[in-house]
């Protein structure tokens, strides 16, 4: 099918089911959201549609697409102003790995069920002693008989009080080199032998978990690449990252930047020259995206290299969001010290951004270590 | 509309980037940049001969090439990695444009490219095409959201021009001037002056790569070339902002390049500099910046083809503002760091980063500095409040 084609099939299925739709909200989807009855039909809408897991192969229930396919659709969604949620890490994490590492059967057994959202991953690699260290981590997986018998302590679990199922990055030879002797493994949660605790975070919310983990037991067949090849597994799976949203981004910050205008406004401050300098400092960034993700697109388009577009991506968007909720409380002045009225430590949009944004700096590599990575892979840097 | 740098595109970049390698490396440049006139006519007579260089925007009827803002990008950022001596931003870049916004057919695009240009417009671009003049463009009608001090000149109902202009690139050179001034009808028009008729003084420009003058008017005759001209001026500058930008990534990428290759090499503490992190994130953050800067200008150059075709929607003018507010920010840092990275070679006066230092220096304070493109870019957006 031609992008024109599919462009036309999805605009014509999001008009029919407008009245169905989640509308899109900022540039990320909180933290802590819980999906509620609304997300909950969207999402077996899209299902329904055809308009999750695009890039499956169609024998799974996808369609196929290629990354420029997937950036056309995610256009057509945003431009639209609703949501396209994917299934989470199960969709953007696991099914990648299981993808590229599973065996005939582990696909035909699993992908489904993540389809189907039946299971629902949760990313099990952090610890408390290791973070961007990763190939230090102590968590112990045995092999007995047909199981992988898993001991140790997990956290910064994103989603995990959602989840029922977690892949688990364990080590299954303490013998071997560092990275030799891992195993990627998909756990059950709700077995014996896992405590999962949610962990407060700087919004007040609990958005991720940590997992007390005592010899809870995950079937071999559920070791994904085979065992002591997790670390392989995993680097594919830290890969497959945004290449998707490369185009679309743009019309969340986007948005948050009007809605920041608009309050603004309202609130009489863009009176204030400094403030329209800095809004218009914060504006740049925002149409940088906008040229950066559709150069990319076409790079991809034409065969050519994005490769470095795509490595500078996540430290651009974190870096401007954490401005971005910067300026939003000092553009605000005073009005930026007060929470909306009610029980718990509520927070508006742009008092998440500010707080939110610090997690994503962090997260999936540090800002750091994505340096780091961008000097040595890209730029080709000595260690 | 499409940003990949491809085909015949790709093919103009490699024919003027062995160019350049071959006659024009930092040698040849810091050599010529400090003869009298600061340029190296030899390297001039071969961009025109062999690639055609100033007649580039020149519709082809008049012996032009008729290639628009992509293909400019495309020459401007070769141009901006090596600084050649050349009057190009001059000749190549404002005067065609100057001529193709103000002297053209009504009823097309926004933009000019492709049609031809009436009467003496389109004799100054043959010359240009055919490679027989330096052409400058002195902006005796001043732009005042640039906050003025370029130029004042106003021209009698004869065209006799009085007053004057300043930072005239390549005007200590050029053999003709176009020049922006008030019309009898207190309107913005453009003529053209013959060079040598106005009183020039070369003035002693930091950046040496980009010579300038100030040329005084005292009853000099100018030939009319446009009339009711406001319009099309501010076209053509939002288009030459694009082409310095595009200049200006060349630069910022010239800066990375040169640091990336100094830190795999220079070895400190027994090892490459370029395995110390301090070092590694300098170089990963100028990545970060070049980058999208680069996919600014790309964008702004595919709107403006775009919004040549009728019926096209015009987004130059605020992609305008954002090239000019983002990329001589983007070019000072990567000049800034990479003189770091390079220790006190990178002081040094026989290397050539100081130049890159005082283009992009010079690219901030040309054309209205960075806080009023930030300005404008707040208007054009709808949130200049008092400006709207
Ligand atoms: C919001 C959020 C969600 C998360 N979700 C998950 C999840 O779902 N699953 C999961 O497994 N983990 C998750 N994490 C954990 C995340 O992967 C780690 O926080 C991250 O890898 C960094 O590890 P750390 O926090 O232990 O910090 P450390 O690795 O201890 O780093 C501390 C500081 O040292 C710097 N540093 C460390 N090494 C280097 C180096 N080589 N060069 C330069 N600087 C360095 C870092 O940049 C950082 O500034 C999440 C974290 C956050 C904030």
């Amino acid at each position: 099918m031609s992008t024109a084609a599919l462009r036309a099939e999805a605009r014509a299925w999001i008009a029919a089911h407008r009245d169905a739709a989640v509308p899109a909200r900022g540039a990320h989807v909180p933290h802590d959201h819980t999906p509620d009855e609304h997300d909950r039909r969207w999402l077996d809408a899209l299902r329904d549609g055809r308009w999750l897991c695009l890039s499956w192969p169609e024998r799974y229930g996808g369609r196929a697409l290629s990354e420029t396919e997937v950036i056309a659709v995610n256009e057509e969604f945003a431009r639209a102003g609703v949501e396209r949620p994917r299934l989470g890490m199960s969709e953007t994490l696991v099914a990648p790995a299981i993808l590229a590492h599973g065996t005939p059967e582990q696909k035909d057994r699993l992908l489904p069920r993540i389809l189907s959202g039946r299971d629902v991953y949760c990313q099990g690699f952090s610890e408390p002693e290791t973070g961007s260290d990763l190939a230090r981590l102590r968590t112990r997986g045995v092999v007995e008989g047909g199981t992988v018998r898993i001991t140790g302590h997990k956290i910064w679990t994103s989603y995990g009080r959602l989840a029922n199922m977690m892949f688990v990055l364990c080590r299954t030879d303490p013998d071997a080199p560092r990275h030799q002797g891992l195993s990627y493994v998909l756990l059950p949660l709700d077995g014996d032998g896992v405590d999962v605790r949610p962990i407060r975070q700087i919004t007040g919310g609990h958005g991720f978990c940590e997992e007390f983990i005592d010899g809870a037991c995950a079937p071999l067949d559920n070791v994904i690449g085979g065992l002591n090849n997790g670390w392989r597994v995993a680097m594919t799976t830290l890969g497959a990252e945004r290449a998707g949203e490369i185009t679309s981004q743009y019309f969340g910050y986007r948005r948050e930047f009007d809605a920041l205008l608009g309050r603004l406004r309202s609130q009489g401050r863009l009176a204030d020259p400094g403030v329209r300098r800095a809004l218009a400092e914060a504006y740049v960034r925002v149409l940088l995206m906008r040229c950066t993700g559709r150069r990319a697109a076409d790079e991809l388009r034409a065969g050519g290299d994005a490769a470095a577009l795509l490595a500078i991506d996540k430290i651009n968007w974190s870096e401007h969001h954490c401005d971005f909720g910067a300026l939003a409380l000092d553009a605000q002045g005073p009005a930026g010290l007060v929470r909306p009225e009610g029980d718990g430590y509520r927070i508006d949009a742009f008092q998440r951004v500010m707080l939110e944004s610090r997690g994503r700096r962090i997260a999936r590599g540090t800002n750091q270590v994505q340096r780091n990575i961008i000097a040595e892979r890209v730029l080709g840097l000595p260690r | 509309m499409n940003l990949a740098v491809t085909g015949e595109r790709a093919a103009l970049r490699e024919a003027l980037r062995d160019l350049l390698a071959a006659s024009s490396p930092p040698p040849a440049v810091l050599a010529a940049m400090e003869t009298p006139d600061g340029t190296d006519p030899d390297l001039w007579a071969s961009l025109t001969v062999k690639l055609g260089l100033p007649g580039l925007l020149v519709p082809e009827e008049h012996g032009g090439a008729g290639l628009g803002m992509p293909e400019l990008a495309v020459v401007q950022e070769e141009l901006g990695r090596v600084l050649p001596c050349v009057p190009s931003f001059s000749t190549a870049v404002l005067a065609p444009l100057l001529l193709l916004e103000t002297a053209r057919p009504e009823a097309h695009g926004t933009y000019a490219h492709g049609t031809y240009a009436h009467g003496p417009a389109g004799e100054r671009l043959a010359a240009i095409a055919a490679g027989e003049t330096i052409t400058a463009v002195a902006l005796g009608d001043d732009p005042s959201r640039w906050g003025g001090g370029y130029g004042d000149v106003t021209a009698s109902a004869s065209g006799s021009l009085t007053g004057w202009a300043s930072y005239v690139l390549d005007g200590h050179i050029a053999d003709a001037v176009l020049v922006t001034a008030r019309g009898p009808d207190g309107r913005t028009a453009v003529y053209e002056a013959d060079a040598a008729r106005a009183e020039r003084t070369t003035l002693p420009a930091l950046d040496l790569t980009r010579p300038m003058a100030r040329l005084e008017f005292r009853g000099t005759p100018g030939r009319p070339v446009a009339a009711g001209a406001a319009a099309g001026l501010a076209r053509a500058l939002d288009l030459a902002l694009v082409a310095l930008g595009a200049e200006q990534v060349g630069g910022a990428q010239r800066c990375l390049d040169l640091s990336v290759e100094h830190a795999r090499t220079r070895e400190q503490y027994g090892r490459p500099i370029g395995s110390f992190q301090a070092v590694k994130h300098l170089c990963a953050d100028m990545l970060r910046a070049v980058e999208p800067a680069r996919s600014a200008v790309r964008y702004a150059a595919a709107a403006a083809a775009a919004a040549a075709e009728p019926g096209g929607a015009d987004e130059v003018p605020e992609l305008a503002a954002l090239v000019k507010a983002h990329c001589p920010e983007v070019y000072f840092a990567a000049a800034c760091e990479a003189i770091q990275i390079h220790g006190a070679l990178g002081f040094s006066w026989e290397h050539e980063l100081h130049l890159h230092y005082k283009r992009a220096k010079s690219g901030q304070l040309l054309f209205g500095e960075t806080g009023r493109h930030l300005d404008a870019l707040a208007a054009r957006a709808g949130f200049g409040e008092d400006e709207r």
